[in-house]
């Protein structure tokens, strides 16, 4: 039996602007206290049954269960090795007691550090796994993969130590085990060699045998999802209600991307690939079949090159699923290519979701973003005519930002009224051009985030509050 | 960031859809608004809370325990 972990990573996003936030509400409500009366102020709370010990299940995700847990569980179940999931937020706040209980069950844990930046979360995960089952299921073998262990190791601060930080876990498989996942559980339950699996390094005796590769597989072998497995196994300690699967699931319509904005490692991590229309039209017949409504395009950039993105949306818009599409798209591809609009409409897209970043034409160059941010309305506006919400993402703290170019970034956001913004401090994160080459940016890294010419982290509260303040008084 | 995905879904039970977590996240900005301006401003700082928790209780489902002053006695639902 084997235990799949997925730490999804949400909380350790966290950071001093949700602090910030968290104690600005805590403080409104002590406000209101003090200005209704205590006894006052509760009973009309308490009255409404306003009340609540926590807030929903999904902590923060958009995706109840991700798709590395359904892709895992479904290599599995095809190999006839049974599992259970643990996949949320903050795993060990938020499963700890099941934790505790499953390592004592299953002979293998497979924990994926797919979603997970820093390497702190992975390591405090393996301890607790450890402190668990010592002595009492001291033969457990723990299996780490995912995109974290490559960043990490790319990262010269961590990649020598990388081995001994995450001393708890046994085997360490570098890139995409799509190939191999099976078999290399069958082969760690039976307790026999994985020598001869390029990529997975394993320990032996307190030797670390075997180096790592950044193994990819091609289009045609990246593993297609059975979502029905969420009904024959336990997601989740059950808290994952059988009867119903979620209403909005992931779906890879291929790896990599196709730009190399210097700030994201997906490029530089994963090389480019587009699954076959055949393979995603599959994939989406086997999501609405089982009840699905929402899907999700995950796979980075969806739009380009035309001679993928146009195909897809064609067939997606003739056979006309009950089902409606998210995916990051670039407006400046709507804005050339407004055909495009059209057939996300036919093809039923509801939501586009583009990282937009800036709106200082400065700082987008040095992003590589490779877009005019003063041609956005246009696409805004096709796309809106044809009821498709577009979200936005914005970084602030590029190396070069001013109060001048977050005043252009004002302007561009007042002037397209998105339907959502999500704001972003800059993360410098290893494994990313801005990162890995960041003397050339004149970034320093501190112990409390990072610091450059122009702008520090810690100054990133004010930014983002005095950019929260301008967006509600001026956006819809 | 933070506000629609990581604080306005904790105001709601299960199921909850994205139109609510849209209004919340707008009632929620305009609290988090009101209270950074009320630092600089403080004209009608009470009456504008008193509204803003209005249309906070309207919109959510309840309020989560861990933003509310805890030192009361009271029985908690």
């Amino acid at each position: 039996m084997v235990c799949i972990i997925v730490e999804r990573g949400v909380s350790e996003k966290n950071n001093i602007m949700t602090y910030v936030m968290q104690k600005t509400i805590r403080s409104f409500f002590k406000s209101l206290d003090y200005e209704i009366g205590d006894e006052q102020f509760y009973q009309l709370i308490s009255r409404h049954g306003r009340v609540g010990k926590s807030g929903i299940v999904i902590h923060g995700l958009s995706q109840q269960i991700s798709l590395t847990s359904v892709l895992l569980g479904t290599i599995l179940d095809k190999e006839g090795v049974p599992f259970s999931v643990i996949d949320d937020d903050d795993v060990i706040v938020n499963h700890g007691e099941f934790i505790k209980q499953v390592v004592n069950e299953v002979s293998v844990v497979a924990l994926s550090t797919t979603y997970t930046v820093e390497i702190k979360t992975t390591e405090n995960l393996l301890k607790y796994i450890r402190k668990y089952s010592q002595e009492t299921n001291p033969s457990l073998k723990i299996v780490l993969g995912g995109q974290g262990l490559l960043s990490w190791m790319e990262n010269g601060a961590i990649g020598p130590k990388l081995f001994e930080i995450l001393k708890d876990a046994d085997y360490f498989v570098f890139g995409e085990v799509d190939k191999i996942f099976g078999v290399l559980m069958k082969r760690i339950l039976k307790g026999e060699s994985v020598a001869d699996f390029r990529g997975v390094v394993y320990k032996q005796e307190n030797d670390i045998n075997n180096s790592p590769q950044n193994i990819q597989v091609e289009a045609g072998e990246i593993a297609s999802p059975d979502w029905s497995i969420i009904k024959k196994y336990n997601f989740n300690n059950l808290d994952f209600n059988k009867d119903n699967y979620p209403v909005s699931v992931g779906i890879e319509e291929g790896r990599g991307c196709k730009f190399r904005c210097r700030f994201c490692s997906y490029s530089t991590l994963a090389k480019y690939r587009r699954k076959e229309v055949k393979t995603i039209v599959a994939e989406l017949k086997d999501l609405y079949r089982n009840d699905i409504k929402r899907v999700a395009f995950l796979g980075a950039e969806f739009l380009n090159p035309l001679s993928f993105s146009i195909p897809v949306l064609t067939e997606i818009g003739r056979l006309k699923f009950p089902l409606e599409y998210w995916a990051f798209g670039r407006l400046d591809t709507i804005s050339r290519n407004p055909q495009l609009a059209d057939l996300l409409k036919e093809a039923n897209f509801t939501t586009i979701q583009f990282g937009l970043e800036s709106g200082s034409k400065e700082i987008l160059i040095k992003m590589n973003k490779k877009f005019d941010p003063t041609n956005m309305s246009k696409a805004v506006q096709l796309l809106r005519d044809r009821d498709i919400e577009v979200k936005v993402s914005i970084i602030i703290g590029y190396p070069g930002e001013t109060k001048e170019t977050l005043n252009s970034t004002k302007s561009v956001l007042k002037d397209c009224n998105f339907g959502e913004i999500m704001l972003h401090g800059l993360s410098v994160t290893p494994g990313t051009p801005l990162h890995d080459n960041r003397q050339e940016y004149g970034i320093k890294l501190t112990p409390y985030g990072w610091a450059h010419e122009t702008m520090r982290s810690i100054d990133l509260p004010y930014h983002i509050q005095d950019m929260i303040v301008f967006l509600t008084k001026n956006t819809r | 960031m933070n506000i629609g995905q990581n604080i306005a879904p904790k105001f709601f039970k299960i199921g909850t859809d994205d139109d609510q977590i849209r209004s919340a996240t707008k009632v929620l900005q305009k609290i988090l608004c009101h209270e950074w301006e009320g630092d600089i401003k403080s004209n009608n700082l009470e009456s504008g809370r008193m509204s803003l928790f209005k249309e906070l209780l309207n919109t959510t489902d309840f309020i989560p325990e861990h933003y509310l002053p805890l030192s009361k006695n009271i029985e908690w639902k």
